[in-house]
Order: C-alpha cells, then structure tokens, then sequence
C-alpha cells in the first residue's frame, strides 16, 4: 500500500499498497524522461535500448548494464511524534502518523512522522475527503484510498487481515 | 491521429540547367513529380507515351526501374510501369525501383518455425483472410494437426489446452524464491525459454523488483537478481512472455512520486535495455499489469495525475524492442476513480477490467479496448458493491473475470463473471467458491474449455491457497484442492504452466513470520476433467 499525498501506500504482503501521509518532498522539479538516474537516460519515448537505436525484433541482443545509483545512507525525515505513542505525543484531536519524503534522482526516501488530524474513519472507509482515526492511515491498495490499521505485526491485526507492508519503512497496516 | 494532409505542390517553372540536380531531390520529395521544365504536360501520356522537352535521362525523373523513363532525341520517352502481382492476397507485392524486380512479402510469418505461419495482425488464426493457420506462433507445438498432449499448449489448434486434463497438487515442498530478502511480495509468474520467470518486490536496503527463475523440477535456475539500482523504493509488477523475452512493468519512485517504469529481460532475468520510464505525470501511478499482444506490449494502470479523488485507468503501446509507441491513453473517464486494472486479449480486441466507487464499496467494470487503444467499447458493470481485486483471461470464446470482495474484511467467497468479446454478459456474477471465513486474491489460467482458478481460503487460523477446475460457466469441475499446509498464511497466488504440464503456483507465505515469495506447482492429470 502507498501513502496518500499525505497519504502512505501499502504493500499489501507484496506492497499493494501506498501511504497517503507522505511529505511530497521537492514535487514538480519537471523530470523528463530522458532525465533518469539509471544511466543512459534513454527512457523515453524513442528512447534507444542502450544507447545502441534498438535490438533486433528477435529481442536479443547484448543485456543492458544499469549503473544505477552510488548507495547512499537513508536520513531520517522530520519526526514530530511517536507512532506507538500517538496520544503521548501529540495535541487532542491529532494522532501521529508515518511519513515519506520521496527521494529523487539518486537520492533516499526520509521517513518521518506528523501530527495529522484525527477523524473518525476505520478500517476500509474511504478516505479521499476523510480523516482516519487514531492508529489509522490513509492508503492505496488497489480500492481507491481507505483507512487501515497501522500494525508492525501480524498480531496487531484481526483474524482475516494480515499485517502488510507499507511504503513506509518499518511500517505495515491491516489489509 | 493521421498526418496533416500536405498541399500538393505544381511543379516550379523554368529553372536553369544548373539547378536540375537540387531540383530533382526537390521533387522527389515532394510527390513524386517527374520534372519541372516548362512546358511539360501531364497525364495518361507519362506511361508509354513520349513527351518532348528533355536535355538528358535525369530530366525524365529519378531512375525508377519500375517505371523506366529515358530521354531519346530530347523526348522523354516512357516504358509502361513493371506490374507486380503474384496473385496472392497474403502478400505485398512490391518492385524495386533500382532492380526493376518484384518481390513478394508474405503478409504473416512463421515465427517459431513449426511450418505453420500466424495469422495477420487483426485476423484469428480460423478467420477467413488470416493468410495463417497458427493457433499460437509463438510455439512450435501449436499447429494445425498437431498432437495434444499434457504441456499447456493448444497442439492441435482445437482452442483447448491439454484437451480434459485437471491439475492436482504435487507433494513438494514450497520453494523460496525471495533468498536474501528480509521481506517480499509476488509480482508476476510467466513461462519462458525452458524457466517459470518471477517478478516480485524484496525488501533489501529498500524495496526493489527482483527477479528469479525455477525450472520444472523445482530448482532455483536464476537467484535473485535486483532489477532496480536507485536508492528510493520500486514495487514489483506482472511479468509477460513474448516467445522470446520477458517484458515487466513496476512503480517506482525514482522520479518524486510513484511512476510505471517498463523493461524487457532475457530468462536469466538480465536487462535488455535502460529501464522505460512509461509515465510522467503528477502524483501516483500504481499497479501495472502487462500483457504481449502477439505484436506489441499493452501496459495499463491507475494512475491519479488528474487528483486524489480521480483516479484513471491509462494504457501504453509499447514496442518488441521496449520503445514507447503513442502516448499515456486514458481508457476510463476523468470520472469514475477507477482503480486496479487488468487486461487480457481476446481475439481481436482486448478486454480491461477495473473497479470503481459504487453505492456501496466498489464495482467491477469490464469494458474492451482495441489493440491500438484507440477504441473503447461500454463500461459493463459486473459485480454488485464491496468488490476488490480481480483477476480477468480469454478462455475460448468469452473473457472470464473473478473477483474478490472487502469491506472491512474480506468478504467470503471469490466472485466471477463471463463476458463475450461484445461486451455481453455471458455469466451473470456469481460466487465460484463456497463461502468461507474470508476469501482473497485470486488467479485464473485459461484452457479454452474450462480454467484453473487459484485463490486464498481462510481456514481455522491461517489463509491456505487453494485450486480447482471451473467450467467456462464456472461450474466446479473438480473439487478444491490445497496447495499449501495451512501451518501459515498463503496468499496472492500467480499461476503459470510449463511444457510439461506442470502448472506453478507462486505465492506469498509466512512460513518464517514474514511474508517471502515460495513457488509450488501441479501437476498434469491427463483425464483429470473428465467422466
């Protein structure tokens, strides 16, 4: 699952999903295709396979070796409140959620948390225009947005849904 | 689009001798006009006639075997055009200009060798006019008069696979696929150059597709091969065939927010070229699916460019070689926040389907699109509210779709439908599994006549995947049968056959209490179906 634009994206078990809590980071830059961090550019269209102006239609060919980026340590993101300590850490009427800075070119995610507005959504409600409530996140799954339980294992969940992970590092919801 | 029409142009007045060569190129390009001296006239007289007014062969139009012209006593003199026609309507007949030769191109190809060559682009393999009988030439064990046997391939062209056979689970042990990964999700299963290819999302230093690949025994033929190279997360997407190479869609957060990125991989899972980057818009594309037409690759997604609340169905075209072909193609309105696609081909159009916000929950929408993406037939909605995941494939002569169902859980049983390739629901929605605790992900693979659904079941304390046959109308033809022990959970299955028979089954399992990707398979009972 993936977080919402101020939302996480869950992986459901294989990362189905994404998080609508991330912060968008530096959004817009304008990233053309051919102004890729996996060498070459060359992804967009007409891009060359290679460089080289296409393989046979037989699909050969020599394989492509991706440079790909220098690893670089991950940063933690702004941390304004504690997940597991929601109601400790931040003021009435918020709860504290997982965030994601995304990273470009060659650059980490950050992951963070923020006080978010606490709503009175649950488990698979939708969450386009809602709030979730305390201890659930906005995510996308392959349903539009909903609400899910944030787990960190398969414990924190009922019977019938199982703890997946988020987009999030170090973070899963109910699903 | 079609190109512009450009204004034909007259041919210029009277020109110094010296200009002649840039004027000739001038003309070529333009239209094809043989000359641009003054006084020239134009008509029936240029074939086989003579026109007076040249000062050398060049002056009659560029050299043309096909349509020899020469300059004889200051008159152009005309020989009447080579005619080429070989009385084949599965040819393109053609002459060279510069040999004056004919040549005769089929119109279709024998690609895998086996004698029998496919049909046209837009033809069935049984259409009138196909210029091909080959059921499937992208195998050489496919062909008209064929032998069928225990392989998942349609030998004799009848439009059945492994005509009656069932598929029953074998007793090895589950395969780890995901070694190394602290964590991984399945992506795609696919059969191809004697491996069962596999794409999922493992969790390293970040979450990366990957790529492994099994053989029919069982073995680990590829390790695990990391696909993407950046520091930020990619999530693993569906994984196709071509006959030749295997072609893979993912999301991947390279570029600030999640984009669909494309590539081929020989079997051994290594990369044909720079990764594709497919989409370029704002805010989230997510959830691939990828299928080979036969001539190109059709990806689709969601994609929510035009706003949270308005999430999108796109497809692209893109090339055998990996080169987008046209742009990002909405395939649903601005609308209707669909989600989730899948696609599947018919016979001469493809079949999508998706869901999107209903009165309660969500619905599942099928509609067909042509191969160019150009035209979409009517959303046809299939299921009732609470609909989720789908799963959709042509089997015979109708598309089958199967779906699960959640609210706050999943819902009890998985659902399916059959449309035909009009639109026309076939097979009203109906549940295709007995009711359980909850129910989730499920896959098909069609055989023509009948099909392998695989699905998770919850039972006592743990989700066991389960399969059995379904009949076209999706009647149970055999009982269920677990494939995995039920001592953890298993879900999100894929399913691919060999040519053996062998079908594989790759899953998700928490055997180790976090999820890695196993693979099992089944096997080929040859009268598995029948009474």
């Amino acid at each position: 699952m993936r977080l919402l634009g101020l939302s996480l994206a869950w992986c459901v078990v294989a990362c189905g999903g994404q998080t609508k809590t991330e912060e968008r980071g530096v959004v817009g830059t304008g990233a053309t295709p051919g102004d890729l961090t996996d060498g070459g550019g060359a992804s967009g269209a007409g891009g060359g396979i290679g460089g080289t102006g296409g393989l046979p239609a037989d699909g050969g060919g020599t394989p492509y070796r991706d440079p790909g980026c220098p690893t670089e340590t991950k940063q933690p993101g702004f941390v304004e409140c504690d997940v597991a300590e929601s109601a400790a850490t931040c003021s009435p009427g918020y709860h504290c959620v997982p965030t994601v800075t995304y990273g470009e070119k060659c650059h980490t995610e950050e992951i963070g948390t923020r006080c978010v507005p606490a709503g009175t959504a649950t488990q698979g409600d939708d969450c386009t225009n809602a709030d979730c409530a305390a201890g659930y996140v906005c995510v996308t799954g392959g349903t539009g947005f909903v609400c899910a339980k944030l787990c960190f294992s398969q414990t924190d969940c009922p019977a019938g849904l199982l703890c997946s992970a988020l987009d999030v590092d170090g973070y899963g919801v109910c699903g | 689009m079609p190109a512009p029409a450009v204004p034909r142009k007259r041919p210029p007045g009277a020109r110094l001798l010296a200009a002649l060569p840039a004027l000739v190129l001038f003309l070529a390009q333009s239209c094809g006009s043989r000359t641009g001296l003054k006084g020239r006239t134009y008509g029936p007289s240029l074939e086989g006639g003579a026109i007076a007014g040249c000062l050398g062969d060049l002056d009659c139009g560029l050299p043309d075997l096909c349509a020899p012209a020469r300059c004889v006593d200051g008159a152009c003199v005309y020989a009447a055009k080579v005619t080429c026609d070989d009385g084949d309507a599965c040819t393109e007949d053609s002459c060279d200009p510069e040999t004056g030769a004919c040549t005769f191109t089929p119109v279709s190809l024998d690609e895998d060798g086996d004698g029998h060559r496919g049909p046209r682009p837009g033809y069935a393999a049984s259409d009138s006019g196909a210029c091909g009988d080959d059921c499937d030439d992208t195998s050489p064990l496919a062909y008209p008069g064929g032998t069928e046997t225990c392989d998942g391939v349609d030998n004799d062209c009848n439009g059945v696979v492994d005509d009656g056979a069932g598929y029953v689970p074998t007793s090895l042990s589950p395969l780890l696929v995901s070694s190394g990964a602290e964590q991984a999700g399945v992506g795609g299963l696919a059969f191809g150059d004697s491996v069962f290819g596999v794409t999922f999302s493992a969790k390293t230093d970040g979450w990366h597709q990957q790529f492994s690949a099994f053989d029919e025994n069982g073995n680990i033929v590829v390790p695990s091969t990391e696909l993407t190279h950046q520091n930020t997360d990619a999530f693993t997407g569906p994984l196709a065939w071509t006959g030749k190479v295997f072609g893979t869609a993912w999301e991947d957060r390279r570029d600030d927010d999640f984009e669909i990125y494309f590539n081929r991989l020989n079997s051994q899972g290594e990369k044909l070229a720079a990764d594709l980057r497919v989409t370029n818009a704002p805010n989230f594309s997510l959830r691939p699916d990828v299928l080979w037409d036969g001539a190109e690759f059709i990806v689709v997604w969601s994609d929510r460019r035009d706003g949270d609340s308005s999430g999108r169905i796109y497809g692209q075209r893109i090339s055998v070689d990996g080169k987008l072909v046209g742009e990002n193609v909405p395939l649903t309105p601005p609308d209707a926040d669909a989600d989730a696609p899948g696609i599947a081909q018919g016979v001469t159009e493809l079949g999508l389907v998706y869901n999107q916000p209903a009165a309660s929950g969500r619905e599942i929408v099928f509609r067909t699109v042509s191969p160019d993406l150009s035209v979409l037939g009517l959303p046809v909605v299939l299921s009732g509210g609470d609909a989720a995941s789908s799963a959709i494939v042509w089997s015979g002569d109708r598309y089958v779709v199967a779906w699960d169902t959640e609210s706050a859980f999943p819902g009890p049983a998985i659902y399916g439908a059959a449309v035909a390739a009009d639109g026309a629901t076939l097979v009203q929605a109906r549940p295709i599994t007995d009711a359980a605790d909850f129910a989730r992900s499920e896959a098909l693979l069609p055989f023509g006549d009948r099909l392998l659904l695989a699905w998770a079941e919850y039972q006592g304390s743990a989700y066991v995947i389960q399969t059995k046959m379904i009949d076209r109308s999706l009647g149970e033809l055999t009982p269920k049968a677990r494939v995995t022990d039920g001592t953890s959970d298993a879900v999100s299955p894929a399913l691919a056959i060999g040519p053996t028979g062998a079908v594989a089954v790759a899953f998700e399992g928490l055997q180790t209490g976090v999820f890695q990707v196993y693979a099992t398979s089944l096997s080929c009972s040859p009268a598995g179906v029948r009474n």
